[in-house]
């Protein structure tokens, strides 16, 4: 596990000291290379110059506002961010992922948390390979027969059910947002309430048909006011 | 406190005052045969001095002004007119309005100084009690710390491994102290904002259920939910910690193993969703305050908690129109209900 994340270099911005240094001990300890910024001036030189794969970014930093660091770091580059934030406020969320970031975490977290985050948004960066069959515990979806099944019996899903899915898996223990949803499966910029209300009566069948209880669902979690996430399996 | 007061509890000051003017009055009439009118005038004064006391500056200055125009029409002559034959009447009004101010901004505040008084004491006695709260974790944490670090060559690895699992359950449990402050906080009367939008229940109870699904372990949760449930319309996330807390409060007062019933049902235009645990109950002497902030059954004290919960659910739901309840037969269990209004 240490070795194959060896080359990875993470970028922690907080402007406590303490949580930087946390950060920094127990991400070395699993074998990143983790180097530190205090500032939101200094995230966004760093963000560029020293080439990270993922940026810990802190939303409330001293001297910029969270939301216009993660813009302007989406200006330079890619680089995937999970956002780090004391409030547990869905508005907040959802406007730092508008921004530009690809996940979050509340204060306080643990180390095993943030993993489960750090590989999820990393996913993103392999190149989809072109016999995709995805696995999430016993849910198994085959992306290029467009076939799911799970313990081993296929589920027969609605083409839209099936782009959800889909959508969810290849982001397994990543959030996404409604209107992430909403943009990939409906082509629809807006979030009204009509297309709301059919994402919501897609998801209810979809649970009833993959989860072993639908009434406490296990593979997709509702994130409270932002979206779902497809729990991450390792 | 006075400004989120309701329409009437606003209004019901300056009514008194009026009907003090009233009463003032009446008394006058009985007397003023047998007193001089400037004798009468220190009816009024003693009213508007009672109404500045009570209810502060605005209704005082207003029993000052009703008071001289009662004052006038009743008890000088010519009677029921606001006439007056003696000029030096004019000169008591004017006397009478100009004291009846200054009392009135006097005793206002004396009042004030009370209030704020009593406040600082209410604070003094609510920041004791959650600096308790607060402390109390610490200490386990720091102690746990701190015989790690200072006698680490002492110890073997399960009594480290053991300190270490009490420094991290009383650091959640510090946490958990906290966001209910901070949910208190933004709950309370007046200050919550809620966005509602319409929700699948089945999704809302689900959720919280797989929220607290470390708590839940093994333990027999049925859930009983309508399959076409309407949708109701509410705050998601704040629905959410209203429904955390009551389900919590129903897996800790009851033991370990022992089943919870979920029931959501949809009847007279409200969505119903009953939370049956089959614990100890509640006493009926506490059921009436089981809501109230920070108040805790007296036989909880084994059970970890700020009694801040309850009250964080009740103020969630109200804000939403709705209301919770509880029914308890002691050591049978208890039934929390949750009424939503359907739109």
């Amino acid at each position: 596990m240490a070795q194959e994340q060896a080359h990875l270099r993470i970028l922690v911005v907080d402007d406590e000291k303490a949580i930087r240094s946390f950060l920094s001990t127990s991400l070395s300890a699993y074998g990143y290379g983790v180097f530190e910024a205090a500032k939101g001036k200094d995230a966004l030189a760093d963000s560029v110059d020293a080439h990270p794969d993922v940026i810990i970014l802190d939303l409330g930093l001293p001297d910029m506002d969270g939301k216009e660091v993660i813009a302007k770091i989406r200006k330079r580059t890619k680089t995937p961010i999970i956002i780090l934030s004391v409030k547990d406020d869905p508005a907040e969320k959802i406007a730092a992922l508008d921004a530009g970031a690809d996940d979050y975490l509340t204060k306080p977290f643990s180390v095993g948390e943030l993993l489960a985050r750090l590989k999820a948004v990393m996913r993103r960066l392999l190149p989809l390979e072109k016999e995709e069959v995805l696995r999430c515990g016993k849910l198994i979806v085959d992306i290029t027969k467009r076939q799911v099944t799970l313990e081993n019996n296929e589920v027969n899903v609605s083409p839209t059910e099936y782009d959800i899915l889909k959508l969810l898996i290849i982001n397994a223990g990543r959030v996404i947002t409604h209107r992430q949803i909403l943009r990939e499966v409906w082509d629809k910029t807006e979030d009204y309430e009509g297309i709301l209300h059919l994402l919501r009566v897609t998801m209810s069948n979809l649970r009833s048909k993959i989860e072993p209880n639908p009434d406490r669902p296990t593979y997709i979690l509702t994130e409270p006011g932002v979206g779902y996430r497809l729990r991450s399996d390792s | 406190m006075q400004k989120t007061g309701t329409l009437r509890t606003r209004i019901y000051p300056y009514a008194a005052s009026i009907g003090l003017v009233f009463v003032t009055t009446l008394l006058g009439e009985f007397v003023k045969r047998k007193l001089e009118p400037a004798n009468i005038v220190m009816f009024y004064l003693l009213a508007v001095v009672i109404v500045s006391i009570r209810w502060g500056q605005g209704p005082a200055i207003v029993t000052s002004i009703l008071s001289v125009l009662a004052f006038d029409f009743f008890l000088i002559p010519p009677y029921l007119t606001l006439n007056i034959h003696d000029i030096e009447y004019l000169f008591t009004f004017t006397v009478f309005l100009a004291v009846g101010l200054i009392v009135s901004t006097l005793a206002s505040k004396v009042r004030k100084q009370i209030i704020q008084r009593q406040t600082e004491k209410l604070h003094s006695a609510l920041l004791n009690s959650i600096s308790h709260d607060l402390k109390t974790p610490l200490v386990s944490i720091t102690g746990s710390l701190s015989a790690l670090l200072d006698t680490s060559s002492k110890l073997d690895a399960e009594q480290k491994q053991e300190l270490l699992e009490t420094a991290r359950g009383e650091s959640d449990r510090l946490n958990r102290i906290v966001n209910n402050l901070l949910d208190m906080t933004r709950t309370e009367s007046g200050v919550l904002r809620i966005s509602k939008k319409p929700c699948d229940v089945r999704d809302l109870v689900g959720t919280c259920l797989g929220q607290l699904k470390d708590k839940i372990g093994n333990r027999n949760i049925k859930i009983d939910i309508r399959p076409d449930m309407p949708e109701v319309a509410v705050d998601f996330p704040y629905m959410l910690k209203a429904l955390l807390n009551v389900f919590d409060n129903a897996l800790k007062y009851s033991p370990d193993g022992s089943p919870i019933e979920v029931m959501v049902s949809c009847a007279d235009n409200k969505v119903r969703v009953a939370v049956r645990d089959h614990g100890y109950g509640i006493p009926k002497e506490d059921l009436g305050r089981i809501f109230d902030k920070f108040y805790r059954v007296e036989r909880s004290q084994n059970v970890s908690g700020t009694g801040l919960g309850l009250s964080i659910s009740k103020n969630i739901i109200e804000a939403h129109g709705g209301r919770i309840s509880a029914e308890s037969v002691p050591d049978k269990g208890a039934v929390f209900l949750i009424e939503l209004p359907l739109e």
